[in-house]
């Protein structure tokens, strides 16, 4: 005949027992369930830390060959300004030079040619003032009928011609 | 030896029922409880949760003198009738 | 008592919660997002991930190059662990059909005695409430065995994230209402609500619940009660004792009983909830039989079976059992987790430390 515990009954013996079963219940969590997971969270969160800090490292390294590369970029600008800045100022110099060249070409041209224009100029009025004392002496032959002494008047006519110079000259 | 064992399970009948009378007390309680916490939630829905698992264990706390009480009745009612008898025949 | 010493020692890691838990483990959503999202871009990396060298069980996702028997011998344990976890219950609804007499109406009484070991003090009855408690905690060995197999850092299965959900939440229960100080209370907080919550539920089973003895539940409150009384008095003995004179000298009597009155509230609180439920259950079918007695009396057929017994309990074991059990769990570990921490004191403990590390640190500068 099974025996039936009172409703309420106070047993220490059970007390103890129920008190054994809580710790031993703790344990059981405590090692089974709460260790192997914390233990996971543990390399989890390791892991994601591995992969945030190598993110970090990559995002510097690509910021440190941004840098790099700009100042590359930079250099090679200022580079290309400075050759054609100095090809400008030498075709420059080069143009100065040719222009003040053909200046002075110009200049010793328009010299020699006033020069020959001047050379001309006399050989012409020598050879006017020669067929005017011929024209003279022979006008002078008719005039005067005979035939003029060349050496003693062309002295004379000489000195004539001379003066129609000089005004020819002053005019 | 009759009338006594008839006293002794009138008075526990008796005693069960106000005994029960207390379980005014946690209704009371209880009804102001979450009335304070339904104003609160007007207040302020976002903190919903919060209030509803504190009122939660308040309502378990405030239940103790009911549950108490209720304890009593049950036992008078099952309990002490048969110890009372026992007691009286045996005495 | 040897078993209290092996408490203080895991109390007392509270110090030694592993930093890297702080973060992940208070917010248990975040926990299973997180795993979520880092499933999602290394799903190619799950199947060489998953395998690690230390833990010895395999992983539960499905390996595709994973040779078959393996596979088969992993479903066999889990199998084999889920049968062992359901086990016990089986066991004790077993014993309980065969060892229960066959009575004739429904009444209440306390737990079958199964056998007795006469004992110093007082006779040990081991009574049905014991062998249920045991089959809970048999039952909860191996849940965690099998929930805690295959467990990786990116693998998502489902066991896993039930396991984290329930690390978690007990984790972020007791860092609320504790603190960081007392982390490590976490096992001992899910143990009250897995026992608790377990036994009630042992109900629904047929099972005689061990929440509605007396003794059962006194043994947890003790041990709770141990456990306010060694945290008063990391403060100083002599704090603790103080504490009782105060604020009058004459209110002594006055916080010893309220300090008794701690285990004991919490012990009927619990049973008289469960106990209650249980009466009111057995009240309620005893006069739905006398009901179905007096209607269906008249048939000859059906005299004897008690058809109105069938259905409506159910509806009243949803509140008696289910929630009425769970919610009288979480309070009593509600309850332990305020009770020590309000009982700590903490400027004092600290004041201890610094003493003592002030006269290790004098003595060592001396030798």
């Amino acid at each position: 005949m099974p025996e039936v515990q009172g409703l309420i009954t106070v047993n220490i013996w059970q007390i103890v027992i129920s008190l054994c079963n809580l710790l031993i219940l703790f344990l059981i969590l405590k090692k089974f369930l709460f260790k192997p997971v914390q233990a996971m969270f543990a390399r989890r969160k390791e892991e994601l830390d591995t992969l945030y800090r190598d993110a970090e490292d990559a995002k510097t390294e690509a910021a440190r060959s941004r840098m790099l590369y700009e100042d590359k970029l930079a250099a090679a600008d200022e580079e290309a300004r400075g050759i054609v800045r100095r090809a400008m100022t030498q075709a420059g110099e080069v143009s100065d030079e040719i222009l003040a060249d053909t200046g002075r070409k110009v200049e010793q041209m328009k010299i020699k040619a006033r020069r020959d224009l001047e050379q001309e100029r006399k050989q012409m009025i020598n050879s006017v003032k020669d067929e005017v004392a011929e024209m003279s002496v022979d006008i002078a032959e008719k005039v005067v009928g005979r035939e003029i002494g060349e050496e003693d008047h062309r002295a004379m006519i000489d000195r004539c011609i001379a003066q129609i110079g000089q005004t020819d000259r002053r005019a | 030896m009759q009338l006594a064992i008839a006293i002794a399970l009138g008075c526990c009948a008796l005693g069960a029922g106000i005994a029960m009378i207390a379980g005014i007390g946690p209704a009371i309680g209880e009804g102001y409880a979450v009335g304070q916490a339904i104003a609160s939630i007007a207040r302020q829905p976002e903190s919903k949760k919060d209030v509803t698992r504190t009122m939660f264990i308040g309502c378990g706390l405030a239940e103790t003198t009911g549950i108490y009480a209720l304890f009593i009745a049950v036992m008078l009612v099952f309990v002490a009738p048969n110890m009372f008898v026992r007691l009286i025949t045996g005495a | 008592m040897k078993k209290r010493k092996t408490d203080a020692p895991s109390a007392a890691e509270k110090d030694a919660v592993t930093p890297a838990a702080d973060a992940l483990a208070s917010d248990p959503a975040a926990c299973a997002n997180v795993t979520a999202d880092c499933a999602a871009p290394a799903a190619e990396s799950a199947a060489e991930g998953v395998v690690s060298p230390t833990s010895a069980p395999i992983s539960s996702a499905p390996a595709p190059d994973a040779p078959a028997p393996r596979r088969l011998r992993d479903r066999f344990i889990d199998g084999l662990l889920l049968v062992l976890a359901a086990l016990p219950f089986v066991a004790c609804m077993v014993l309980k059909v065969l060892t229960t007499p066959a009575s004739e109406g429904v009444e209440i009484h306390g737990a079958q005695v199964y056998f007795t070991i006469p004992m110093p003090i007082q006779p040990l009855r081991v009574s049905e409430a014991q062998v249920v408690s045991l089959a809970v905690v048999l039952s909860v060995l191996f849940l965690c065995l099998y929930l805690t197999r295959g467990l990786s850092p990116r693998g998502h299965s489902r066991r896993q994230i039930i396991c984290e959900t329930v690390v978690g939440a007990a984790d972020g229960l007791v860092r609320d209402n504790m603190g960081e100080r007392f982390a490590g209370f976490a096992p001992f907080i899910a143990a009250v609500m897995a026992l608790s919550a377990l036994s009630s539920l042992s109900s629904l089973l047929g099972l005689f619940p061990p929440t509605s003895d007396l003794n059962v539940v006194g043994g947890w409150a003790i041990l709770v009660f141990i456990l306010i009384t060694v945290y008063k008095c990391k403060g100083g003995i002599g704090h603790y004792l103080k504490g009782y004179l105060e604020p009058f000298f004459v209110m002594a009597p006055l916080n010893v009983i309220s300090e008794v009155a701690t285990p004991v509230s919490m012990t009927f609180r619990h049973v008289g909830n469960v106990l209650s439920g249980v009466a009111i259950s057995t009240m309620i079918a005893a006069a739905l039989d006398g009901l179905s007695k007096l209607v269906l009396g008249a048939i000859p057929f059906l005299r004897t079976v008690p058809l109105f017994r069938v259905g409506l309990p159910a509806v009243l074991s949803l509140y008696f059992d289910l929630f009425s059990g769970l919610l009288q769990a979480f309070v009593f570990a509600m309850l332990s987790m305020l009770y020590i921490t309000t009982g700590f004191p903490e400027e004092k403990y600290l004041e201890r430390q610094q003493k003592k590390r002030a006269k290790a640190a004098r003595r060592r500068a001396k030798s």
